[in-house]
């Protein structure tokens, strides 16, 4: 398909410009931009799944409320920095080093939908986060 | 020109938390594990620590494996599909395991999850805005 199209002097610069910064024609430059913003969206999920997987919204998640939790953990930080933790409402269910052997405990004591949670110690350096 | 985006939830998160952390909980089956994890733009992809893998009876290197970067070293993890909830959302999706244990922080990150959702941030505020996307990604 021929694309005919008028765009204005100041888009037509711009686009002159930056396809030369890439070492591209306007007209490559062009079609790159056009198939970039159609592009079915799950190919854009492609590179990181198998093929086949489509990610998906499958409904309202019916989570317990966990003010209760974050008041506990405000409170006890200093307490049980650089340990795992099980919290249930205000309650702290288990702690320790091992995770496992946290998690088992909160299930066993009928906690399964404890919340586990790894408390860092209150020195750790501030996160800058990233993975790609 | 102003622009507008309505949420279904607004959460206040705990600004004296390092990052913006929500509670996250994973399922596989009939398995599940309840655990926090940051909001993280700068992440490409959700990645958890292989403990909560465990805990759903995942194992972790029958997944898609990545080699993954952070801003100092690297990591191997490997995907595998969950459900994935937070704040009143539930996503079918895929999600990152670390290969060794103790990483120290789960993130949200956009593959997986920001894709999944409109998200708004008045972080002066500690206020989070969230609602699903209503296609499919």
């Amino acid at each position: 398909m021929t694309l005919t199209i008028e765009i204005e002097p100041e888009i037509e610069s711009r686009l002159e410009s930056e396809a030369k910064r890439k070492g591209l024609k306007k007209e490559e430059f062009a079609k790159i931009i056009i198939e970039q913003n159609l592009l079915p969206k799950t190919e854009k999920c492609q590179n990181y799944m198998p093929e086949g997987f489509t990610p998906r919204y499958i409904g309202k998640a019916e989570m317990r409320d966990f003010s209760g939790d974050r008041e506990w953990f405000r409170e006890n930080r200093e307490k049980y920095q650089g340990q795992y933790v099980a919290t249930h409402g205000n309650r702290l269910i288990a702690s320790g080093k091992n995770f496992k052997e946290v998690a088992e405990k909160a299930r066993k004591d009928g906690f399964p939908d404890a919340l586990l949670k790894y408390i860092e110690p209150l020195d750790t350096p501030p996160y800058v986060g990233g993975v790609w | 020109m102003s622009h507008q985006i309505d949420f279904t939830v607004k959460h206040i998160y705990d600004s004296r938390e390092i990052g913006i952390t929500l509670e996250t909980t994973l399922r596989r089956g009939d398995a599940f594990v309840i655990c926090d994890a940051k909001v993280d733009t700068g992440s490409e992809y959700c990645l958890f620590g292989r403990e909560y893998a465990e805990q759903l009876g995942i194992e972790v290197e029958t997944g898609f494996q990545q080699n993954l970067s952070t801003l100092t070293s690297g990591l191997s993890a490997y995907g595998h599909s969950v459900e994935l909830e937070t704040l009143e959302i539930k996503l079918d999706t895929f999600v990152y395991f670390a290969a060794d244990y103790s990483l120290p922080r789960n993130l949200l990150g956009r593959q997986g999850w920001f894709q999944l959702i409109n998200f708004g941030l008045n972080d002066y505020a500690s206020e989070i805005y969230i609602s699903p996307q209503d296609e499919e990604v």
